[in-house]
């Protein structure tokens, strides 16, 4: 009996010196992780607001070299204010080459920048050129690689430019931060109405978002062929119908038959014009 | 013995399970927080002020506006956007905003030169700050005139309270 009470003694001692050691081990494991997370915690807000920073600016220097190519593209002398500046970094116009040149010269600048203004942060920055897919924002089969695709003078055209960015902030022990932007610009022109001389079209910035700042920030005009020339057409009103819908009433008549374009430009400058002919009969119809 | 053995098992057991109810207690307690009754000052608070400042007028085209007579040699430009950040920012917090150039030269080197004189500022010249945070910002122009497009600033906001 004695030796039985013994052993159960020894017995329970063990599974309680178990539990303990276990809660010990387990003790330790959570303390370890929650400095991990502590540690983590106290460094990703210094660089999470510096990230959204770069990333936010890295977004601007693409729109800004987008609505450089497109401008210079479409109308270099209109933009001059503009254009005339990169001259000297070789912007030659109607090139898109020589856009996509200055493009990448620029975004070099601008990541020697980032490394002089976030060098206490030990900023490493890195473009990187990447290929992106818009066939759901064209309708069609549509890559844009070699920096910029400009896919004008259809239907459902568009302007965009996509590039990479790595990043680390060492001295925030961030590293292997990627983002990859895609900015650009797609207008549709839906329907054409003879009727009421009407265009309605839909503009999407970046990814396919809705564009509801046409009137407020951006612009659109409408020219149509007449003869070999084309013809600034009067715009009397201009409605947003939500969605990225917008109704163009024109005060002048479009004959049928006849090439219109609609050109549009967002808050950044980014423009995009696309091409339609009106219908042959008077009624409504189709683009 | 045996009675003897037995009362230091005993022993051993009722401190081992005093142990583990004290660490479970000690386990449940580092698992839940209190709950934030009192308000901590922190500076990080500041810096998510500044950054959120700084974003907000770079979203509304702001810069390109006021900085546009700067690059001019226009006075009063520096008023202005002390005007634009002090409507932003809470009563009772100071700033001091320094805007450089970033322009590249003709040997690719990059160079910041500073267009403010000091004055875009809330804080009188012998205030030190105190709990203050700096931000740094660049900014590429994107929105309207087209003179601005492409344009780089770097712009460096410095918020804190009055020491």
């Amino acid at each position: 009996m004695s030796w039985w009470w013994d052993m159960r003694a020894k017995g329970q001692i063990l599974v309680a010196a178990v539990l303990v050691v276990g809660l010990l081990v387990m003790s330790v494991l959570v303390t370890a992780y929650q400095a991990h997370t502590l540690f983590l915690r106290t460094r990703s807000v210094v660089a999470r607001e510096a990230v959204g920073a770069i990333t936010a600016d890295f977004e601007r220097a693409l729109a800004a070299m987008l609505a450089l190519a497109t401008r210079a593209y479409f109308n270099y002398t209109r933009f001059s204010n503009f254009t005339s500046r990169f001259e000297e970094y070789g912007l030659k116009p109607g090139d898109l080459d020589s856009a996509k040149q200055v493009a990448r010269n620029f975004l070099e600048s601008w990541e020697a920048a980032v490394r002089i203004v976030y060098a206490e942060k030990g900023a490493q920055v890195e473009l990187v050129e990447s290929v992106a897919d818009v066939s759901n924002l064209l309708g069609k089969p549509a890559y844009v690689y070699d920096l910029m695709l400009l896919a004008w003078n259809s239907t459902t055209s568009g302007s965009y430019m996509c590039a990479g960015l790595k990043l680390n902030l060492t001295n925030a022990g961030l590293y292997g931060w990627k983002v990859l932007s895609l900015v650009g610009l797609t207008l549709s022109i839906d329907e054409y109405f003879s009727v009421n001389n009407t265009i309605r079209i839909r503009v999407l910035a970046d990814n396919g978002t809705y564009y509801g700042n046409l009137l407020a920030r951006g612009w659109v005009e409408v020219y149509y062929q007449q003869g070999e020339r084309w013809v600034k057409a009067k715009v009397k009103d201009v409605t947003y119908e939500g969605f990225g819908y917008y109704r163009i009433t024109l005060d002048t008549q479009l004959p049928g038959g006849t090439p219109f374009i609609v050109v549009a430009s967002d808050e950044r400058g980014i423009l995009v014009v696309s091409r339609a002919v009106t219908p042959a009969s008077p009624s409504k119809g189709k683009g | 013995m045996a009675v003897k053995r037995k009362g230091v098992t005993r022993i051993i057991e009722l401190v081992l399970a005093t142990s583990m109810v004290v660490a479970t207690i000690m386990f449940v307690m580092a698992f839940t927080r209190p709950i934030r009754s009192a308000y901590v000052r922190e500076t990080s608070d500041l810096r998510r002020l500044a950054y959120n400042v700084l974003d907000n007028l770079a979203e509304a085209g702001a810069f390109e506006r006021v900085l546009e007579p700067a690059l001019k040699g226009d006075a009063g430009w520096e008023g202005r956007l002390r005007f634009l950040v002090s409507t932003s920012i809470p009563p009772g917090v100071l700033f001091r905003m320094e805007i450089y150039n970033v322009t590249v030269g003709a040997d690719g080197k990059i160079a910041l030169t500073r267009l403010d004189r000091g004055g875009v500022t809330n804080a009188d010249p012998g205030i030190a700050f105190k709990e203050a945070e700096s931000v740094q910002y660049t900014y590429v122009c994107v929105h309207d005139p087209d003179s601005m497009r492409g344009r780089v600033f770097y712009l460096v906001l410095v918020v804190g309270y009055a020491g």
